[in-house]
């Protein structure tokens, strides 16, 4: 398969996909990297460039909001994300949207053969 | 590479305002901490993530066109400034280079009538063929080398096929300076029996010839 027809379909759920996670507690950025991926098994292996930009992204649009952490004995300052009101109701919208969405390509896929 | 020359060649490939700049290399450096921290060696972590250009590829890909369209009009603005700044520079070097004009009458280093009546002098001692007085009292050190006798010689033959001197015609005074240097220019027209010759004549700001011209 052409690598970037995989690539294209797995941009268009990452907002969803992060703000889940932050849904869950709020979280750093190599935290959401790996728990993406074993969440995924594997599919949504994120690199740095992709995800650091998602999360400008989101922070710009007010769904997440982002603070860095006091350095601690050994633990360096992070900086940690976290999903706001505004974020927790696009990801419903988006969760609802991906549900109507999901069931019409496969509908459609059904329908084509 | 190391990581700190890791995260700074990804940096400074991206094309973002310097603030998210900045974020980026600092959320780069946390997130390798944190990958070693994991167990992971920063070889792996280094091969994991790639290349710098290609992670800075990737940032620049996916950062936002408004943070981008922010990056270009300021680095647009960086260029021009630069720009004018060498312009204006350039502008000043060429305005210190190129000589300027002024007025004796206003001048504080010369007297129009000293630089008129000392220009006359000169016309008549080349009249008088008394060369070696223009050459010990009205030169300076580098004149009194250039005007040899041959080079007088060559003058003389110049103003004697005129015929005899007969007054001045006409006088032109004017003052230069360049690269704080001043000098006095005369021209001035003297009438022969046969014929009128210009005499183009320098001073310095000692009042010593540092040009001597005629057509």
């Amino acid at each position: 398969m052409n690598l970037r027809y995989e690539q294209q379909m797995k941009k268009g759920v990452l907002e969803m996909l992060v703000l889940n996670l932050l849904s869950e507690t709020e979280k750093y950025g190599y935290q959401l990297i790996m728990e993406l991926r074993d969440k995924s098994r594997g599919i949504f292996t994120l690199k740095e460039g992709t995800l650091y930009p998602i999360l400008y992204r989101l922070e710009d649009d007010g769904l997440v909001v982002s603070r860095w952490s006091k350095p601690s004995g050994k633990e360096v300052s992070r900086k940690y994300y976290k999903i706001t009101e505004t974020g927790i109701s696009e990801l419903a919208e988006l969760r609802k949207l991906w549900e109507d969405f999901s069931a019409n390509v496969f509908l459609t896929l059904g329908d084509s053969k | 590479m190391n990581r700190e020359n890791y995260v700074k060649d990804v940096i400074k490939r991206l094309e973002c305002s310097k603030k998210r700049r900045v974020e980026i290399g600092k959320e780069l450096q946390t997130d390798i901490q944190s990958a070693l921290e994991q167990g992971e060696t920063w070889e792996d972590v280094s091969l994991r993530m790639g290349h710098p250009a290609a992670v800075a590829s990737e940032f620049n890909e996916n950062t936002a066109e408004t943070e981008k369209k922010k990056y270009k009009t300021g680095r647009r603005v960086k260029v021009g400034l630069f720009a004018a700044g060498l312009l204006v520079l350039l502008c000043a070097v060429i305005y210190l280079i190129l000589p300027k004009t002024f007025s004796l009458d206003k001048s504080k280093v010369f007297s129009q009538k000293e630089v008129t009546q000392q220009t006359e002098q000169i016309i008549m001692l080349l009249d008088q063929e008394k060369y070696s007085v223009i050459r010990d009292t009205y030169s300076d050190k580098r004149m009194q080398k250039a005007l040899t006798d041959t080079v007088f010689q060559k003058a003389e033959q110049a103003v004697k096929h005129t015929g005899s001197y007969s007054k001045i015609t006409s006088v032109y005074t004017v003052g230069m300076s360049q690269m704080g240097h001043q000098l006095a220019v005369v021209q001035m027209t003297a009438l022969y029996r046969n014929s009128t010759v210009t005499y183009t004549i320098t001073f310095n700001s000692n009042m010593k010839l540092s040009g001597l011209y005629m057509k």
